[in-house]
């Protein structure tokens, strides 16, 4: 099993990775960008909580400290490795089945939208056991759901260590709601993250 | 634990969905063959569990012999969100690049595909009166829901609507106030029936009817983006088919041409405003 493999030190094979942050999440993933090396291509999508305001600036602000292209998804674009996604604050986001992004203006999901549980969801429905899911800090529970989805479907996740994060309840809860593969620190998420890269590229 | 290995294969409630949008169409002609899955299926998924569905085929089985039912199922498929002035900068271009454009026209058609509760329709005909083309301009705004539509033509909404709803206004570069062209009371606020003379709302459904001809303008928002790839073509084709020559597309902020077949060509008026110009 592709759990196993990863524990054992085997290298996982991913083809995206997905991350859910409220309070707190743009400095903590300032510092995941910092530290990922150059070498990581892994397509990555960041469902942040935001002020539903129209624009964010967050995808200039975070291009800042990475190699990886940094952009807000159109509608139906395709999902590509080299890329680093943020979800365009006020709509849902989602995957459809040949990988392209899906937008909606679906209700807000427990208050919130983008929900990181349902981004979380169809990410799983896709991708499988190939998905990397990881919370980060946060003032409440979305993403919980989300990651039992996660696991279901066979996909790894990574949680941000509880002591670590600027809001624990976001990580606390999804370390509740299923049995999440590591905790730990962003610097150590950053580096499970490369790992995962080399087996991307192979 | 059991992982699915997931590949091409769709899981027991992916491929029920897949079967009920056959019979919806096969049935009643209600066609959502070409929605974009990831949000269809999460919509199922709370219309069974908002009304006590455990099983799917006991809804199909329900939605098959029961039309008023598949009313009801419709209307709880489609999303109907929407604003005054949601994103002011759209309405900022219309103003200042496609409105002196249309003062060339003796006479203004406008088509607002999926207007929901009709807010967009009214922003629309608020700032034509303001530029001095109220007169001179019809607005069609259709929607798949007729419950948005009756709820529309009303034009009455509820006041804590109403903050934004100048908010926005005052970003679009309007020389007035919003409460010039609405009536405040009893927590709601009305549209002026001036307003709403030169507005007719009808039901239209872009995946099945056909294309509505002459438009100077087509403003479809946030509606493509329940389609995939091939019906947004679809939809784009017959968008083009409804414009004249000349004449301009607006979409929604996330929405692109990139579902646009070759042989169709537009300008970009405004690239991140979304408004476009069919130039051939
Ligand atoms: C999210 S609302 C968009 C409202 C508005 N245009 C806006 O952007 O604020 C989407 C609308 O599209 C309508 N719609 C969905 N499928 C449709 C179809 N096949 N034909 C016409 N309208 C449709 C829905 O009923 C809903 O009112």
């Amino acid at each position: 099993m592709n759990q196993q493999e990863c524990s054992s030190g085997l290298i996982k094979q991913v083809e995206l990775v997905v991350i859910g942050a409220s309070s707190g999440g743009l400095d903590v993933l300032i510092t995941l960008l910092q530290h990922l090396p150059r070498h990581y291509q892994i397509p990555t999508v960041a469902v942040l909580h935001q002020r539903p305001n129209r624009s964010s600036g967050v995808p200039e602000m975070l291009a800042k400290y990475t190699h990886m292209k940094v952009q807000e998804p159109e509608d139906k674009q395709g999902i590509e490795a080299g890329n680093f996604y943020v979800a365009p604050p006020n709509y849902h986001l989602l995957i459809d089945n040949d990988r392209v992004f899906s937008l909606s203006l679906d209700a807000p999901l427990n208050f919130c939208r983008p929900s990181i549980d349902m981004a979380f969801e169809s990410a799983a429905e896709v991708y499988g056991d190939k998905l990397v899911g990881c919370v980060l800090t946060g003032a409440n529970s979305d993403g919980a759901e989300g990651v039992r989805y996660i696991k279901r479907y066979g996909g790894h996740v990574l949680v941000q260590d509880p002591a670590q994060a600027t809001v624990d309840s976001m990580p606390r809860a999804a370390i509740a709601a299923a049995e999440v593969d590591e905790i730990i620190k962003i610097e150590q998420i950053a580096e499970r993250l490369s790992l995962f890269a080399e087996g991307h590229q192979a | 634990m059991v992982t699915v290995d997931r590949g091409e294969q769709l899981n027991e409630f992916e491929v029920e969905v897949e079967c009920l949008m056959e019979a919806l169409y096969l049935r009643w002609g209600y066609d959502f063959r070409e929605y974009s899955r990831a949000s269809l299926r999460r919509r199922v998924a709370r219309y069974m569990s908002d009304n006590h569905f455990q099983r799917l085929c006991d809804l199909q089985h329900d939605l098959i012999r029961n039309k008023k039912r598949c009313v009801h199922f419709v209307r709880g498929l489609t999303v109907n969100v929407t604003d005054m002035f949601r994103d002011p900068k759209f309405y900022r271009v219309i103003r200042e690049q496609v409105v002196p454009e249309l003062r060339s026209h003796p006479f203004i058609k406008i088509w607002h595909a999926g207007c929901s509760t009709g807010e967009e329709a009214y922003s629309m005909s608020i700032l034509l009166h303001e530029e001095g083309l109220g007169e001179r301009a019809v607005i069609y705004a259709t929607d798949i829901n007729s419950q948005v539509l009756e709820q529309a033509s009303k034009g009455v909404y509820h006041e804590k609507m109403l903050l934004a709803a100048r908010e926005n206004y005052g970003a679009t570069g309007g020389s007035n106030r919003l409460d010039d062209f609405i009536s405040v009371g009893y927590e709601r606020f009305l549209i002026d029936p001036e307003l709403k003379k030169n507005i007719v709302f009808t039901q239209h459904d872009l995946v099945t009817d056909q294309v509505f001809g002459e438009m100077q303008m087509v403003i479809c928002r946030n509606v493509l983006i329940y389609f995939r790839r091939e019906l947004q073509t679809k939809v784009l084709t017959l968008f083009h088919n409804s414009l004249d020559m000349g004449g301009f597309l607006g979409l929604g902020m996330k929405e692109s041409l990139r579902s646009l077949p070759n042989s169709i060509r537009y300008k970009a008026i405004d690239e991140s405003a979304r408004v476009f110009q069919r130039v051939d």
